[in-house]
């Protein structure tokens, strides 16, 4: 096993959201795994400890290999089932789809097989890997807090992220120069909020709200 | 784009209006689980229940503990059905007006509101849902909920796994009626004859969010393809080498900052087209482990009779182009890598 936490992780999210939508993606696991481990920097665990890293790759931002990989493999092993479910109907509109249209193959969801529960039955008893479904479930309730596209712009916005993007050279997320402004934003929030000393989730939810909405000086919109 | 400091002002307006931080200052550390209840419940009836269709108010509220004077009035009714919990909930149930979730999980349904949200969510959290207006209650105090999304309410997580279907929808349930809040940004009066100067960002932004709350995709505005022609949209697709990367072009009549009007017509969605060619022989040798397709989207705000201080315009005039379509060149059509442009037209306030 390459990366226990990330075995966790993907089976600790999975499990949590899979009641919803038929199944959890890739990309959702991809992005609460970089915003539980948001979470831990913000109670200052170092990142070093989170047992996996997350970069800027042409493949997408935030983005773990090791998360990757273990989806693959957890696949392979039967401990997820996939589906990939087509599009609503009743949202694509008129006509056909165009011919030309490359096949994108619908959309991927992973549930839990009862394999899949026991296996992570076993990992959740593990006492080095206790500490994380603090961050994981606050990462977890965040999402059905937020639209999703709160969710994706607020950690495209994250200030590593987009780092990493400009510079385009690979760099690990959630350190460097630009981990400064992360921090800053972190501690204002802190201090506007003032949250109680066990309620991560109030944070968690209104950092991404605020860096979701990237126009200048002005508070988002309420929708009328 | 952000700076490099944290926006105060923006910070301390959006946490006044939120309703996650007042149930913090309500429930503390028991935010997170009184939220939580909420949206998982909400999330999942919109599962089955459409909010679409909704006539009238729908409230879904949650108490963490037994007693108060909502659960004494709920008490002396009969609620019309009763669940033990969210996953008894059925794909039948039909529009319910009040779903109490207690303590202990269960939930009981009541016709019309025979309890105010502002009661219920003394000591709990009450959800309203109203005429596509969302609203939540905290410790008798409503938030209304801000909507980026593309449907009825933030709760609804749709997802296509096709591009040209969510622009499709996009071009019907967004653009046509300036049903997006972002889209609304870029007219400069409210008949929506005009466009406001460089309406090109907010255009962007408006598509860019919608992607992202449609497609299990990575969707990046502004992302360079060479050293000087970035791209408006790209949108990299998991588990496949495919990619799409978005133009877009607007035709209409633009207020500039110097007063006058900016007025773009076909050439320019041709001329979108031309760069989109270009942004695609750029990328296939810079990039050529991904397979790249080009999609033109042209905002058609065109009107007839617009000139400067024009305040209104005849039914006919504002529709006059909506149904002109643009014609391109034959060659760049026939690339494979070239999607059939797309024009969203945009239609004025019906007077």
């Amino acid at each position: 096993m390459r990366s226990p936490e990330a075995y966790f992780d993907t089976l600790f999210v999975i499990r949590k959201l899979q009641s919803f939508s038929g199944g959890v993606t890739r990309l959702h696991v991809q992005r609460l795994g970089f915003l539980a481990c948001l979470l831990a920097v913000y109670r200052s665990r170092p990142m070093a400890d989170w047992g996996y890293s997350f970069s800027s790759t042409q493949y997408g931002t935030p983005y773990s290999v090791a998360l990757w990989d273990a989806w693959d493999e957890l696949s392979a092993t039967g401990y997820l089932s996939t589906v990939t479910t087509a599009d609503d109907p009743s949202a694509v509109g008129e006509g056909a789809p165009s011919p030309d249209e490359p096949d994108l193959g619908g959309v991927e969801r992973a549930q839990l097989t009862a394999v899949g529960q026991s296996f992570f039955a076993a990992l959740a008893g593990l006492q080095t890997l206790a500490e994380r479904t603090r961050f994981l479930t606050t990462a977890c309730d965040s999402s059905l807090a937020v639209a999703k596209s709160t969710l994706h712009s607020g950690l495209s916005n994250e200030p590593t992220s987009r780092n990493g993007r400009f510079h385009s050279d690979g760099a690990l997320l959630l350190s460097g120069p630009a981990a400064t402004l992360l921090y800053r934003q972190l501690a204002a929030i802190t201090n506007v909020l003032q949250p109680a000393e066990d309620d991560l989730f109030t944070p968690s939810v209104t950092w991404l709200r605020y860096s979701a909405d990237d126009r200048p000086s002005k508070a988002a919109k309420v929708h009328q | 784009m952000m700076g490099d400091d944290v926006d105060l002002a923006k910070l301390q307006a959006l946490v006044s209006g939120d309703y996650v931080a007042a149930a913090g200052k309500a429930f503390a550390g028991a935010a997170q689980t009184v939220v939580t209840t909420l949206t998982s419940a909400v999330t999942k009836l919109l599962e089955t229940v459409d909010p679409a269709t909704f006539a009238g108010k729908m409230i879904v509220a949650y108490r963490p503990t037994d007693g108060g004077v909502a659960a004494e009035t709920l008490a002396a009714l009969s609620p019309t059905l009763t669940f033990a919990s969210m996953a008894d909930v059925p794909a039948t149930l039909i529009q319910p007006s009040l779903i109490e979730i207690a303590p202990n999980g269960s939930l009981a349904v009541y016709d019309g509101e025979p309890v105010s949200p502002e009661v219920l969510s003394v000591g709990g959290i009450a959800y309203v849902y109203e005429a596509g207006v969302e609203r939540v209650f905290v410790d008798g105090t409503g938030y209304a909920l801000s909507n980026p999304t593309a449907s009825q309410s933030i709760f609804v997580k749709t997802t296509y796994g096709s591009l040209e279907g969510a622009l499709r929808k996009y071009r019907l349930g967004q653009v046509r009626n300036s049903t997006c809040y972002l889209f609304r940004e870029v007219w400069a009066d409210a008949k929506r004859l005009f466009l406001k100067n460089k309406p090109e960002e907010d255009m962007r932004r408006s598509l860019t969010n919608y992607l992202r709350n449609v497609m299990d995709a990575e969707v990046m505005p502004e992302q360079n393809v060479d050293d000087t022609h970035p791209v408006d949209i790209k949108v990299t697709f998991p588990l496949t080498s495919r990619r799409a990367l978005i133009e877009i072009k607007w035709m209409g009549d633009s207020h500039t900052a110097r007063g006058g009007l900016l007025q773009y017509r076909p050439a320019r969605a041709r001329e979108g087209a031309g760069q989109l060619v270009r942004y695609l022989d750029s990328i296939k040798s810079s990039v050529p482990s991904f397979h790249h397709r080009g999609y033109l989207v042209v905002i058609d705000a065109r009107r007839r009779g617009l000139a400067l201080g024009v305040t209104s315009i005849t039914p006919a005039q504002a529709t006059y182009y909506e149904q002109r379509s643009i014609t391109y060149d034959a060659t760049m059509l026939a690339r494979p890598d070239f999607a059939p442009p797309r024009r969203l037209f945009a239609l004025a306030v019906a007077p």
